[in-house]
């Protein structure tokens, strides 16, 4: 009897707790479940990352001229304007999981097949050939990219069907590729998070919402320009190697995300600094330093998410980075960073760029326009 | 017999935490030597237990300034490095830091001498379990304060500046402040380098920082 009220008590008290915490956490989640879709840039971009994503990239069929791009972005445009408000598209055939919209965003990029189609000048080049890469076609290019991000994956898989239901018509899938990072709720907003190799991954990010930001992440006319490429992290031999080494890899600790001349993740690094017998204590190897921009108009915003695909027979990881990075003009930022990286960074041991695209962010639309109209019309 | 005890269990500490730090290459040899004193000096090879990656060797004068030196070259297991323009008589410290096939990074330092007119020094090589280096049995008071404070005085909090158990060698080219470096000894076990060091080498040995 003592025995049956205690637990009666404990699983009592369990269940009022849980009551407890859901009720205000569901009120707080459902206000703020909702990016808003209009505006002069596309959101997505510097909306704090959503914890699942899918990029998907699309090759434009043979016919599909001008005119049929148009049509296809009216379309697809209507679809995003619906869904990441948390109403069904039109014709949605599961109406029902239009809902939560879990803080979905749709956004849409041309890459340079797309401007050869219609006869323009392409804002974005093929990225030139890294000594690093060693790129697989199933993960690179495409005429049109749709990035859908949500803090749901069940919110990303319904976006990513009805999306892709509207536009095969005008175009076949290239590619996907899913990626997550820390659910939500998990982490206070802002903080940086890990990737699978457990570095601090976007500690010098520029901050959404800074003079900053604006100056490396956006053009005048509220267009951007993505990098996606597929990094595999080779976790085998990097689980082999001790911390001292990934560490001095890096060039932060990995407890902390401090720069090794450093204590907190937010410390400058001091790359002047030596050690005992007058080496760097950041090594001029190292990835923060390799990596490293002085001028913020320079910087790029990474928005990164993790994959992890099936396990071999073997038990070795499929796993890595979708690297995703928003720029203003990719020659200008990226690729100078990604040609130093590629020269010199101890991390190239242990990671290998097998995939890449580059699109060109048009701007935002309003309740009446459309994505792309300036360049499709 | 409690100190015996206290040495037991640093020695017993040592090993615990050692293995891993061997998987890490190591320096085995070097032209110059450690201590040596040579009558030429056109270029400075190191011999490591495998092949390394991203070398980095600097030449200082005992006035700690750098000589100027070609960009390290690695062949197999040797890394070296040219002289620029041939140095004049004096000693020498060679630091050298090297990226384990591990991918952990090892650094030490070669004191050596380049004969001729300027006085020989002493320098104090550590006997660290599994270093095999002779040591220079020559005395003479320290005579070049610049070195003092050199960069090999420098400090840093870093794990990244504490040498890798078991490959580390760092002659103190004078025995001033107190301490010098006999050694320092890391990795897992900073706190039996302290423990060692201070035990067996007391008055000479110093760990890093943390």
């Amino acid at each position: 009897m003592a025995e049956l009220s205690r637990r009666g008590l404990l699983t009592g008290g369990v269940a009022a707790g849980v009551v407890a915490l859901a009720r205000p956490a569901a009120a707080q989640a459902a206000a703020e479940t909702v990016v808003p879709f209009h505006g002069p840039r596309q959101a997505g971009i510097a909306t704090e990352p959503q914890a699942h994503a899918v990029f998907v990239a699309f090759d434009l069929r043979e016919d599909t001229d001008k005119d049929a791009l148009a049509r296809m972005m009216r379309l697809l445009t209507d679809d995003a304007r619906r869904l990441t408000q948390g109403r069904p598209a039109l014709a949605d055939t599961e109406p029902e999981l239009a809902s939560p919209a879990a803080r979905l965003t749709v956004t849409f990029g041309f890459g340079p097949g797309l401007y050869a189609r219609i006869k323009a000048p392409s804002p974005v080049k093929v990225l030139p050939k890294f000594s690093v890469d060693k790129l697989d076609k199933k993960w690179t290019g495409g005429d049109l990219l749709v990035q859908i991000c949500a803090d749901d994956p069940l919110t990303v898989a319904h976006a990513l069907r009805m999306i892709v239901k509207d536009a095969r018509s005008f175009a076949t899938v290239r590619w996907t590729q899913r990626g997550f990072r820390r659910a939500a709720g998990t982490q206070s907003a802002g903080q940086t998070q890990r990737n699978v190799m457990g570095q601090m991954d976007g500690t010098g990010n520029p901050k959404p919402g800074t003079p900053e930001f604006d100056l490396a992440v956006w053009r005048p006319d509220g267009t951007t320009q993505l990098v996606v490429r597929r990094i595999k992290a080779e976790l085998e031999t990097w689980d082999a190697a001790d911390v001292v080494a990934k560490e001095f890899t890096i060039g932060r600790k990995l407890s902390t995300g401090a720069p090794l001349t450093g204590t907190k993740e937010t410390d400058a690094p001091d790359f002047a600094a030596k050690g005992a017998h007058g080496f760097p204590v950041i090594s001029e190897y190292a990835h923060i330093r390799r990596a490293h921009v002085g001028d913020p108009s320079l910087r790029i915003l990474r928005r990164v998410y993790n994959y992890d695909e099936g396990v071999t027979s073997q038990g070795h990881a499929d796993s890595g980075l979708i690297f995703a990075s928003y720029q203003a003009d990719i020659e200008r930022q990226f690729t100078p960073i990604q040609k130093q990286l590629a020269e010199a960074d101890l991390l190239n041991e242990w990671i290998t760029p097998i995939g890449s695209a580059v699109f060109a962010i048009p701007k935002g639309c309003d309740e009446k326009g459309w994505i792309g109209q300036e360049v499709l019309s | 017999m409690r100190r015996l005890a206290v040495i037991a269990a640093v020695v017993a500490a040592l090993f615990a935490t050692a293995p891993p730090a061997f998987a890490h290459d190591q320096l085995k040899g070097s032209s110059p030597k450690e201590n040596a004193t040579v009558d030429d000096l056109k270029s400075i090879t190191l011999t490591f237990s495998s092949q390394v990656r991203f070398p980095a060797v600097v030449l200082r004068d005992g006035a700690d300034n750098l000589l100027p030196l070609s960009k390290p070259v690695v062949d197999g297991k040797q890394v070296s490095a040219d002289l620029v323009s041939p140095p004049p008589p004096g000693r020498y410290v060679i630091g050298w830091r090297v990226v384990s096939s591990d991918g952990h990074p090892i650094e030490g330092e070669i004191p050596f001498t380049l004969a001729g007119a300027a006085p020989a020094e002493t320098a104090a090589p550590a006997e660290a379990p599994g270093s095999a280096s002779p040591a220079d049995s020559k005395t003479s008071p320290a005579n070049t304060p610049a070195a003092g404070t050199s960069a090999l005085a420098a400090t840093s909090d870093s794990t990244m500046s504490r040498p890798a158990p078991g490959t580390q060698r760092v002659s103190a080219p004078e025995e001033d402040d107190g301490g010098g470096f006999g050694f320092v000894w890391l990795a897992g076990g900073l706190v039996v380098a302290l423990g060692l060091g201070f035990l067996l080498f007391r008055g000479r040995g110093r760990g890093s920082p943390s």
